[in-house]
């Protein structure tokens, strides 16, 4: 009799949904899409749980480190992964490449569920229309975010959207980079259809200062057509180019429509007192003392603090500055402008070598050091871009207010990583604490937000395609507003106790416009000289050089004279012999490897390696 | 393995939320975060019981009297529909995986037990002695729905040192293999005044002109192309041990109590991870004696143990068959003295004792501790990987019973 009666209920009679958890229906309404939709935006920062610096939202080590802008730094038996890709060794099986596929994929998948959900809410009418739209739109923006930078990072990936894996669309298994024929799949028109979707369903003010609004889905549009553009005229990804004048159409909407205006100083730009500024379009947020331990708080660039008990972070000397991007910044004293050609054969003079002053006072961290005059300091000759001081963290020259950069002391293995320190991210002294984690193992957690796309972007990527265009005036026109602005404000100089006095810290600083772009290549090479200088150290450097195609020949030529520079008195030890025998290898490592642990799983016919690994 | 702590709620995705993980700090506040939500574990609404299939010859006999018992057992016991969580596409997002009905297993063995005392008779000396002795083989038979997978054990500090695939022990131990220390023969200067080995391109400086390449440790090209590289890894053991057995006895007379209890495993070899910490430089902090002893020096030669001491060594460290050490051992569980003292007014039972747990361990293992087990509750993903626990502590008590 017992049996009979259970026989006749039906399976969900028993279904009964996990207590205390919660399930897709509990979310499908107004409140359960938003949660998911923070939930997406959580992993902007690349730092999801099971991923960390190596996954860094900034990519400093894949976009910057692998670049001419820095060296991994620190000490080779430190973070011992970070350390191949100086060396252009990008291997199948690295975890760090691994965990960046992972957190990319993770935020696609935070993305999709925002998606399915929301459909289904709207299907059982639990959300308004004019909600629906937002949040798919939202969602779409991001998921685009998402697979543009795997796109830019590994080259061949699949797009990921809300059917795979559902009853409506194919497994994960079987949805790989590849067709029927082998041929990699190209997904730059799904990006570019979710991006205008959002464009459409997003509204062009945003309610809140970390979220997506229509001007921040338009920048990231531009930052698509500029890198698709590019990467597929430098036959980098098979594909269409994007339509003609799609790159200028938007770039000059968001000149003339947005709300943008380029900040008064260049260092507002990464200073924590000036998060979402007028100038910032699309920003990841970063937050502290919020109730973690700091992993909300830009902990991407985490370990990219100097190294030593007296300074900001204290962790751990990674992402170090390259001689060559210093080069960069030298300027002509007469013109004001940069060497574009030859800046660097004309070295910058160094405190290689050099130990700290003994006498270095620890209290203040302002003495007069007798061992070593910081290039351009006191001789007006010695002319430099003002920007270097803001990008760059070195010897003699105040570090925001923590005290002039004492050297070696700083830096964790100077013939190993160089002299010099990042200083872009880094927190102020007055604000440690407060805009800084106070809690964690790791002090380097900040409230700086990483400014993904600025309106700065937007105008040296319209002057990249006036010069394209031939419109060599236009292409000057925004360079020097780039420059002009550049000289607002340099960094001070400092008395003994600390303060700022009304000097700068370099009678060398001098920046001037262009006067004249003579020929379409000069033009070229100074828009593209002058996107370095402002996003130095950005994490962007490797991926433009791949979109204009000079990746093999300028990192080539980069490794080889680095290996030239003496780097000190050792002499086993006096050049960078992990720099020996390194090859940027044209036509193969433009794109990092597809990670061969998603190979394995999936398939080589699904999931096809890019070519040359 | 794997398959007796299946969550009831397998079947259903669930999301979560976490102070970090799903958190962002939408309103742009620099010290607050707004919480969201994640998926935490996908569900896999298809998944059903597993099939154990258990094949037992026993045999029991107890003979003279009850005085002697004799235990064998030979099983073979095998698992299809096995629940295995198998690893997901990284494309699939990033949330704990559900068990999924897709692998087979197979459990061969044979226990042994014998059981001898002396009858419980009036006699005033009792005893009892017991032994038993066990022995079992585990082999994946079937891992994946559509073609063979890898379930990967954990990754500790980016390295992995065991890996699951059908025709292997479960968890089997996966790294390169260890030939003695280089000699010099596979190094030379090359005309840019490098010392390099053609044998290692992807450890620039493991062959450093330190130590003139010698004393590092050589590893076995397994697939001969001659290069040192992940291609060679293999699989180097398992951390399934041979026997298992224990001895037991017990004895009494006049009042006086004294047990024992012995109890081993034989054959068993476990990853020593905490070796990579005190044996190697990777890390910071303190080493072990034995890398100052141990370590090659051209006097030593083949008896040291330990590559050449070197700060530019990033190959020594990852997983090979150093780390495989033999944790075979002995232990003094349990020994046990006693006095009962029977005639004491107004107390029916008075027993005084002295008990000493885990007296002592015989073992080769330098670890601080070769029963993992005991003292850890290991999960299936990291079975035989030592990652430094507490030891089981030596106890002494000194007791009293009462019976009023």
């Amino acid at each position: 009799m017992i049996f009979w009666l259970i026989q006749a209920c039906t399976d969900s009679y028993f279904e009964k949904l996990p207590p205390g958890t919660v399930s897709e229906e509990h979310l499908a309404n107004t409140e359960g899409i938003n949660t998911l939709l923070i939930g997406a935006y959580s992993v902007l920062d690349g730092v999801n749980g099971i991923t960390t610096w190596e996954a860094a939202g900034s990519n400093w080590i894949y976009g910057s480190v692998a670049s001419d802008d820095a060296h991994v730094g620190s000490d080779e038996g430190d973070a011992t992964e970070a350390h191949l890709f100086e060396r252009y060794d990008f291997q199948p099986l690295s975890g760090y490449l691994h965990n960046k596929w992972r957190v990319i994929y993770d935020g696609i998948s935070r993305c999709n569920d925002v998606i399915r959900i929301t459909n289904m809410a709207h299907a059982k009418g639990t959300i308004t229309s004019s909600h629906y739209d937002q949040y798919i739109a939202e969602a779409s923006a991001l998921r685009a975010h998402f697979h543009f930078e795997g796109k830019i990072i590994f080259g061949n990936i699949m797009y990921i959207d809300e059917k795979v894996g559902t009853s409506e669309g194919p497994s994960f298994y079987e949805t790989g980079n590849v067709d029927e024929s082998g041929n990699y799949i190209d997904i730059w028109p799904y990006i570019e259809r979710d991006l205008i979707q959002a464009i459409d369903g997003l509204p062009s003010e945003r309610s809140e200062k970390g979220r997506i609004d229509q001007w921040a889905a338009k920048g990231i549009l531009a930052r698509v057509y500029m890198h698709w553009q590019g990467r597929v005229q430098n036959g980098i990804d098979p594909s269409e180019p994007p339509g003609l004048g799609s790159a200028e159409a938007i770039l000059d909407d968001i000149i003339e429509n947005g709300p943008f205006e380029l900040v008064e100083s260049y260092h507002d730009n990464y200073r924590i007192a000036s998060n979402n500024n007028v100038e910032s379009i699309f920003e990841i947020q970063a937050s502290v003392n919020d109730g973690s331990l700091g992993e909300n708080g830009n902990y991407g660039d985490v370990l990219n603090f100097p190294y030593g008990s007296t300074g900001p972070g204290t962790c751990c000397g990674f992402h170090q500055p390259s001689q060559n991007l210093v080069n960069a910044f030298l300027t002509d004293p007469v013109t004001g402008l940069p060497y574009l050609y030859d800046f660097n054969t004309r070295d910058f003079r160094w405190d290689m070598g050099i130990p700290s002053h003994e006498n270095w006072d620890r209290e203040s961290g302002y003495w007069i050091d007798p061992d070593f005059v910081p290039y351009g300091r006191d001789d007006s000759a010695e002319s430099i871009d003002p920007r270097l001081d803001w990008v760059v963290g070195r010897r003699g020259i105040p570090y925001l207010d923590w005290a002039l950069h004492p050297g070696d002391a700083w830096i964790r293995k100077q013939w190993y990583g160089g002299p010099y320190s990042p200083k872009k991210q880094v927190y102020y002294k007055e604000e440690e604490g407060i805009m800084s984690t106070a809690s964690g193992w790791a002090k380097g957690a900040t409230a700086n937000n990483i400014r993904l796309i600025r309106l700065a972007h937007i105008l040296l990527w319209r002057a990249e395609i006036a010069v394209d265009e031939n419109d060599l005036d236009l292409a000057m026109y925004l360079v020097n507003q780039i420059r002009g602005r550049a000289a607002n404000q340099v960094v001070m100089a400092r008395d003994t106790a600390g303060n700022e006095l009304n000097t700068p810290a370099c009678t060398g600083y001098n920046i001037m416009p262009y006067l004249n772009f003579p020929d379409k290549d000069y033009a070229r090479i100074a828009v593209r000289h002058e996107i370095r200088l402002e996003f130095g150290m950005d994490g962007n450097r490797f991926f433009d050089l791949v979109r204009w195609g000079i990746a093999a020949e300028v990192l080539n030529d980069y490794v080889q004279i680095e290996l030239t520079r003496p780097i000190g008195n050792n002499s086993f030890e006096n050049r960078r012999y992990f720099l020996h025998n390194v090859n940027f290898e044209k036509d193969k490592n433009e794109r990092y490897p597809i990670p061969q642990d998603e190979i394995d799983l999936m398939g080589k016919d699904i999931l096809k390696q890019n070519p040359g690994y | 393995m794997g398959n007796q702590n299946i969550d009831p709620y397998n079947q259903y995705s669930t999301f979560r939320t976490h102070i970090w993980e799903s958190s962002y700090d939408i309103t742009g506040s620099n010290n607050s975060v707004r919480v969201g939500y994640d998926t935490e574990r996908f569900g896999n609404p298809f998944g059903h019981w597993e099939t154990t299939t258990v094949l037992d010859i026993g045999f029991d006999a107890t003979v003279f009297n009850g005085r002697f018992s004799l235990y064998f057992d030979w099983f073979d016991r095998k698992t299809t529909d096995m629940l295995v969580q198998l690893p997901l596409p990284g494309s699939r997002g990033d949330a704990a995986t559900p068990f999924q009905n897709a692998g087979e297993m197979e459990n061969k063995g044979v226990e042994f037990t014998f059981f001898y005392n002396n009858g419980f008779s009036n006699s005033e000396f009792q005893y009892s002695i017991g032994f038993n002795i066990s022995h079992y083989s585990n082999k994946v038979l079937k891992l994946g729905e559509d073609h063979d997978m890898i379930i990967q054990g954990p990754s500790l500090r980016q390295q992995r040192y065991t890996r699951t695939v059908s025709g292997q022990p479960f968890m089997s131990y996966w790294g390169k293999e260890l030939n003695g220390f280089t000699d010099g023969s596979e190094s030379y200067w090359n005309e840019d005044g490098d010392y390099i080995s053609d044998l290692y391109p992807n450890y620039y400086n493991y062959i450093s002109q330190y130590g003139s390449g010698k004393g590092r440790f050589r590893f076995i090209d397994q697939n001969d192309d001659g290069v040192i590289d992940d291609d060679d890894n293999t699989f180097i053991g398992s951390p399934h041990p041979d026997f298992y057995y224990g001895l037991n006895a017990a004895f009494e007379w006049k009042g006086f109590d004294f047990t024992l209890f012995f109890q081993g495993v034989s054959g068993m070899e476990l990853i020593n991870y905490v070796a990579r910490w005190i044996d190697f430089t990777q890390f910071g902090g303190n080493r072990s004696i034995k890398m100052y002893e141990k370590s090659w020096t051209p006097s030593l030669g083949d008896k040291a143990e330990l590559p050449v001491l070197s700060s530019w060594d990033n190959l020594s460290y990852q997983p090979n068959d150093y780390f495989v050490q033999t944790a075979s051992y002995l232990r003094m569980r349990n020994i046990m003295f006693g006095y009962t003292f029977s005639n004491i007014k107004g107390v029916d039972r008075l027993r005084l004792y002295f008990q000493m747990l885990n007296l002592f361990t015989i073992t080769k293992y330098e670890g601080l501790e070769p029963d993992l087990a005991s003292v850890n509750q290991a999960n299936d993903l990291s079975l035989g990987i030592d990652q430094g626990v507490y030891p089981s502590a030596k106890t002494f008590l000194l007791g009293l019973n009462f019976g009023f």
